[in-house]
């Protein structure tokens, strides 16, 4: 049975005692958007914004930890890496989306504006710790917070964006509007 | 991990004429710095894994190669005109580039610019950049972004590209980055292994 959009948008907030049926949501793995698109969500208006000190109390941190490792921080140290990072301005741009029924961060992303000399003193724009909660998954949120960081690049004066990405993840990148380019490669310590 | 900030007075070509922190100045925000002053560089030494500077020179080699950090007067030298092998870079103003300069300057050690220069001709031959970026992952790291490495044709086959890769991985990781990533295409794969990078993801671009 299909049912219209709105009555999925009811059976959401209705109490859990009161559900009939499991919210109406597509479950895709971490591609936000790849079956979801033709049908606009209460969640895909949720706002971006700039990273802020109080959000090392709704769960940023602990975000951080479904990407890679990601040990937990007092707020004294999130705020001295706070400082650090808020004084490269709109050079250093770190946003989250915010779920306002549970005040946690459910999705992050950032870009880093890299000023060069190459052509003609030219800016790129480099995409970096891009994730969705895996509880907000299918619900464009990732493709929205792509979008959000590409535009701040070109506002900035960047004459690109990259990134890099697990090979699986070619496919998201792609529908946000990338191409696949060269390879990454790193040394660690 | 112990970490000292001060500021080292530079000539007009951004060689050190002081070093050490006898006549220094402790300088607690990077607001004290005003755009434009060319003459003073914020130099962070890492107590533990610093890599000594004197004179400008940061890695001599006996061949007269060495390494060293981009100085204004580079501008002369083919510093722009290099780059010009890497990428389509159109020529900039002395001003255009003193004031991109500055920019970078003014980032101290979080963006580092070396250059090796072939002083027989007094020409640029080789380049490359690390930025650093913090990031909150990891209990607040940091991690060295490596770009822009060229050296010029007629200078291939001295390894002065590996001479200027180490450089810039030693400074990140004398910056406390937990690892130094970089973009390359396939074909260059080889050298950044022989350099001990290993392959790790795909890049992926957007173009305006």
């Amino acid at each position: 049975m299909h049912l219209p959009q709105f009555i999925c948008s009811v059976i959401r907030s209705v109490p859990v005692a009161f559900a009939m049926t499991p919210p109406l949501r597509v479950e895709s793995p971490h591609l936000p958007g790849s079956r979801m698109t033709s049908i606009p969500l209460v969640e895909g208006n949720l706002p971006i914004r700039r990273l802020e000190i109080s959000d090392h109390k709704k769960g940023f941190v602990e975000l951080l930890g479904q990407l890679t490792v990601c040990p937990q921080l007092t707020e004294s140290e999130f705020q001295v890496q706070f400082a650090e990072v808020a004084k490269l301005g709109e050079s250093h741009c770190i946003c989250v989306i915010e779920d306002p029924n549970t005040e946690r961060i459910i999705a992050t992303g950032s870009v880093f504006i890299e000023k060069k000399f190459i052509r003609g003193g030219s800016k790129v724009g480099h995409i970096e710790d891009v994730v969705v909660a895996k509880t907000a998954r299918g619900l464009c949120l990732g493709q929205r917070m792509v979008k959000h960081l590409v535009d701040h690049a070109k506002a900035t004066g960047c004459y690109k964006v990259v990134l890099a990405c697990a090979p699986e993840l070619r496919e998201f990148y792609e529908k946000c509007g990338f191409e696949d380019k060269n390879v990454q490669m790193s040394v660690y310590f | 991990m112990g970490s000292e900030t001060f500021v080292a007075n530079v000539n007009p070509k951004g060689q050190l004429i002081e070093n050490g922190t006898e006549n220094t100045q402790i300088i607690e925000n990077e607001e004290e710095i005003q755009n434009g002053v060319i003459n003073e560089l914020i130099v962070e030494k890492s107590i533990e894994n610093g890599h000594k500077i004197e004179n400008g020179l940061v890695n001599e080699y006996d061949d007269g190669f060495s390494v060293r950090c981009l100085e204004i007067s580079d501008h002369k030298k083919g510093f722009v005109e290099l780059l010009g092998q890497l990428s389509p870079t159109q020529p900039l103003s002395e001003e255009e580039f003193q004031e991109r300069f500055a920019e970078l300057a003014s980032m101290g050690p979080d963006h580092h610019i070396c250059v090796i220069e072939d002083t027989s001709s007094c020409r640029i031959v080789a380049t490359g950049s690390v930025f650093v970026e913090r990031k909150f992952i990891r209990g607040c790291s940091k991690v060295g972004h490596i770009e822009d490495v060229v050296v010029d044709k007629g200078a291939r086959g001295l390894h002065l590209g590996h001479r200027v890769v180490k450089h810039l991985v030693d400074h990140a990781k004398a910056t406390d980055c937990y690892k130094v990533v970089l973009y390359c295409k396939p074909e260059l794969r080889e050298f950044y292994q022989k350099c001990g990078f290993m392959e790790k993801n795909v890049q992926m671009a957007l173009y305006f």
